[in-house]
């Protein structure tokens, strides 16, 4: 069970979250806190997008969820970033972001 | 005429005593998916409305959502559909009333109007029938699937808390 918090939206596609996660690739271990959200990662810096994931991610009382991770930066294996499919309950967060998903 | 409208009577009444167990049957069977799906719903509306945005799909969405938990609500399912039967009943009687010698107006126009009004509830109550039957059919396919989904994201790699080196 995913036992994450989210920190800070760092820009329309990445968040911070705690505690760090922590994976094995290669039979190496990587860990880091950012986190990028599967869905959202073509888009150009949105601050429509940023803010609504602020004000959805931050101090939600719904379970958070991060699946399906894949390593996309693993140069630094302390400070890596991770993509996921992110779930706020039962929904994929990109559910919320209708009209930014659709149009690219 | 007067064969039809008794055989439209007895109609009504097969209707009331068949819904009742049914009813009750369905709803018990199906209540912890009813209250998972209406809280789903009541997490997406809370979380459109955080959004609180003006645009018009997200609007729409946070409307579409309370619709699906006024569907959802099994105590407004039950009075909709026992309200309209009842008063497709009643009018129903008031129609067989008008023929009596109790009833000292003679206009054709009542009559029509009361059996036609009956009618229009009975059907109405039938659409909504349809709804909480398809909403339980829904409810069954919804368990199926997310019985599917978690077992395919239990395969799935998920991200692990790290330990803390005590240093």
């Amino acid at each position: 069970m995913n036992d994450f918090k989210v920190t800070e939206v760092i820009d329309s596609k990445t968040i911070r979250v705690e505690p760090f996660w922590e994976m094995e690739f290669n039979g190496n271990t990587y860990s880091g806190d950012r986190i990028n959200v599967r869905g959202l990662e073509g888009l150009e810096d949105v601050p429509e997008v940023s803010d609504r994931l602020r004000k959805i991610l931050i101090n939600t009382k719904l379970q958070l969820s991060f699946d399906s991770p894949q390593l996309i930066d693993y140069n630094d294996t302390k400070n890596s970033i991770v993509s996921c499919s992110v779930y706020l309950g039962q929904d994929n967060v990109v559910y919320y972001f209708p009209e930014f998903v659709n149009n690219y | 005429m007067k064969e039809l409208v008794d055989l439209y009577a007895k109609l009504l009444i097969g209707t009331f005593t068949f819904i009742g167990p049914s009813f009750t049957l369905l709803i018990s069977l199906f209540q912890d998916h009813f209250e998972r799906v209406k809280k789903a719903h009541e997490n997406r509306r809370e979380t459109w409305m955080k959004t609180d945005s003006k645009d018009e799909t997200i609007l729409r969405e946070i409307k579409k959502h309370k619709l699906e938990l006024n569907r959802l609500d099994p105590k407004r399912q039950v009075k909709m559909v026992y309200g309209t039967l009842l008063l497709a009943i009643i009018l129903t009687g008031f129609y067989y009333f008008q023929h009596t010698h109790f009833w000292v107006f003679n206009y054709g126009w009542i009559r029509i109007t009361t059996i036609c009004l009956s009618i229009a509830l009975f059907i109405m109550c039938l659409i909504i029938l349809s709804i909480v039957f398809g909403t339980i059919i829904d409810a069954k396919k919804a368990e199926k699937e997310a019985q599917k989904e978690a077992l395919q994201k239990s395969k799935h790699t998920s991200l692990q808390i790290l330990k803390k080196l005590q240093s």
